[in-house]
């Protein structure tokens, strides 16, 4: 078990750095965008959405339920769209052209909805997103979900690992 | 033609069934699976060229990045290398060269020139890929029907340019964009071309038709020797025309385990390696830096550079060609890390670290293709519908496409964490997958456990890394 050991200490410690790496990349740097402003209600609001590749400014939108919106976004790079559904919005977004929606009342339960771009924009547009957060919901139900997924995929390892050195045919 | 198979034949063998053995022996059989592609790509070049200059509404980009790109990720694990069997990018050129789409001709059209030597391999098809890559995120090729148009139109004119300069596939196997990706990736597939036997193609046969091809059929247009050194899917498109002119019969299509490739290759290359390390880490490495860097890496690089016009922007472009380089870079220093530290735990002194690299790129390409699926399957299910949308709208103004159709929003099929459920599922399938293989490839006398698994480690725990990145970067929209 000696080589085992002596494999297994710089490994773990390496997975362990970049894995931290990865977390704080992932959630460090790319959302230090700020919410927008607090809503008035009454009024129709417009709320301006700037989106590059691969992200939107701000990530997280505030509104109040009942509240009605327009969506003013804006491309700063290449075309993107700008997306929510349980709104029905989808607004196609060149660089420097605002596109505004029509306006739109939210008429939806408090609760964490997803912004996303809707054109297929590239490597990172699975991740362009960003939330509308209606009325003051609870933490959002999917932020553990990255966790418990880093913990199977430790465990697939592990499992396998069990299995490597056995006489291969 | 000769019909006693000999001994090879089981019951994985596709060939061994009726209708699949009449359809590969029809000697037409890549000409009509090429029609329905090249009617399509037509109306897809037709509209992408004149319709309407919108990514989510023009039918030419949406078949062509979503359908199409979708369709290539899934095929490459049922059928390998199919794809190079129906694109009429290819097979249009190669029916050109020979002066025939699939009779036996006497005449030929183009020079027939050898492909030169210094260029028989894949880094040139590897650069070109990156290239590829780059211009879809630099430039959005992807979400503007023109440029999109323009890739088709430039792919069809360099293949029929290579093809009546040089001989064979040339651009196909050696300069197509495309070809490294779909090669590598290929090495996934549940499914093969093969000889049979060993025998015959040794002791009894001179002509070695499948590589030279005969009166009437043609010699392999990959170049490559099924008889002899094929022994991976890098390089079959599949075409069958080996399967014709075999006079021992002795060619056969057949099951296998999942990707045996990605572990079983006897001389693995270098190059071959070197593009799959690519793509996995243009698949996770990075999407993921981008995510992080590149809004704030271009507002640095604005004070360096002149402003210019976005998109087309020097600090964005520039921006995009430092997290590539630097993604890139980082995949392949850990890769190269990783075999040393795997190397030194085996304790073996038969193994190089370029060895272990070579066979460890390889075996990571499920951990990219799982990701690039993830991606796509996003956007598959929440916005969903858009297939419908653009048929319709394209349907209005046949083959034009220049009337926007009455839109339904974009419509979810599942919600975002349900989505990210399946990618997960789909994620740890490829760890799962890639880990598999390493097993197989770890160097080490296979009697000795520990150091077994002791060189399973470093790389394993770069699988896990790889696979945490796409992870992390997907769930990122869900924090
Ligand atoms: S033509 Fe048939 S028998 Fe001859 S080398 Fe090729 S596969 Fe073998
Ligand atoms: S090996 Fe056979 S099926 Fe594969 S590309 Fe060559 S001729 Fe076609
Ligand atoms: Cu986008």
């Amino acid at each position: 078990m000696r080589p085992v050991l002596r494999a297994l200490l710089p490994t773990a410690a390496a997975v362990l750095l970049l894995a931290l790496g990865i977390v704080w990349l992932a959630e460090g740097p790319g959302a230090t965008a700020s919410p927008a402003d607090a809503p008035t209600p009454g009024t129709t609001r417009e709320v301006a959405i700037r989106a590059q590749a691969w992200g939107f400014r701000p990530r997280v939108v505030r509104v109040a339920p009942g509240e009605t919106l327009r969506l003013a976004g804006i491309s700063e790079d290449i075309q993107h769209g700008l997306a929510i559904n349980d709104l029905g919005v989808n607004l196609q977004l060149r660089a420097g052209q605002v596109a505004r929606s029509p306006a739109v009342t939210v008429n939806l339960p408090e609760g964490v909805y997803t912004i996303q771009c809707s054109v297929f924009c590239g490597l990172g547009h699975a991740s362009m997103k960003a939330k509308l957060v209606v009325g003051s919901p609870r933490a959002a139900p999917g932020s553990g979900a990255p966790w418990i997924a880093s913990l199977l995929g430790l465990a697939v390892v592990v499992g396998v690992a069990f299995r490597a050195g056995r006489p291969r045919g | 033609m000769s019909t006693t198979p000999g001994a090879g034949l089981d019951r994985r063998e596709l060939t061994r069934l009726g209708p699949v053995r009449r359809a590969v022996l029809l000697p037409s059989f890549q000409f009509w699976t090429v029609l329905p592609t090249l009617a399509l790509v037509v109306v897809v070049l037709v509209s992408a060229a004149v319709g309407l200059e919108h990514p989510s509404a023009n039918f030419g980009t949406v078949v062509t990045w979503i359908v199409w790109w979708g369709g290539l990720l899934v095929s490459f694990v049922l059928v390998g290398r199919a794809w190079c069997l129906v694109c009429p990018i290819g097979a249009i050129p190669e029916w050109l060269q020979r002066l025939s789409p699939w009779w036996g001709s006497r005449y030929t059209a183009g020079l027939g020139l050898p492909w030169p030597r210094r260029l028989r391999n894949l880094w040139l098809p590897t650069a070109l890929f990156v290239v590829f890559v780059f211009l879809d995120n630099g430039y959005g090729m992807s979400n503007s029907p023109r440029m999109t148009a323009g890739l088709i139109a430039v792919l069809a004119l360099g293949a029929a340019w290579v093809s009546l300069v040089f001989e064979r596939r040339a651009f196909c196997r050696y300069l197509c964009p495309l070809t490294a990706f779909i090669g590598t990736c290929a090495l996934t597939s549940v499914f093969e071309l093969r000889r049979r036997d060993p025998a015959p193609c040794r002791n009894a046969c001179p002509t070695k038709d499948c590589y030279r091809g005969n009166a009437r059929r043609y010699g392999c247009p990959m170049g490559e020797f099924p008889g002899g050194g094929l022994e991976s899917n890098l390089h079959c498109i599949l075409c069958t025309e080996c399967v014709k002119s075999c006079p021992h019969d002795n060619i056969a299509l057949r099951w296998r385990a999942p990707g045996r490739d990605l572990w079983a290759m006897s001389r693995p290359r270098l190059d071959g390696a070197c593009a799959a390390a690519v793509i996995v880490g243009l698949a996770t490495v990075v999407p993921l830096l981008a995510l992080a860097f590149l809004p704030e890496l271009r507002s640095l690089l604005a004070r360096l550079l002149p402003a210019g016009v976005p998109p087309n922007d020097p600090p964005r472009l520039a921006a995009v060609v430092l997290v590539f380089g630097v993604g890139l870079g980082a995949t392949l220093g850990l890769l190269h890390a990783a075999s040393l530290l795997s190397r030194w735990a085996s304790g073996s002194a038969r193994v190089t670290t370029r060895a272990l690299f070579t066979r460890y790129a390889y075996a990571l390409i499920p951990v990219g293709l799982s990701k690039l699926l993830a991606d796509l399957l996003d956007h598959a299910f929440r916005t969903w519908g858009v297939l419908s949308n653009v048929t319709s709208a394209l349907l209005l103004d046949f083959p034009w496409n220049r009337v926007m159709p009455e839109r339904a929003s974009a419509t979810d099929l599942l919600g975002p964490l349900a989505v990210y459920g399946l990618q997960v599922a789909l994620l740890l399938g490829g760890l799962l997958w890639s880990l598999e293989a390493l097993r197989r490839t770890a160097p080490g006398p296979a009697a000795d456990r520990a150091s077994g698994v002791a060189s399973f480690l470093p790389i394993a725990g770069l699988a896990l890394v790889l696979t945490l990145a796409s992870l992390w970067t997907l769930g990122s929209g869900l924090l």
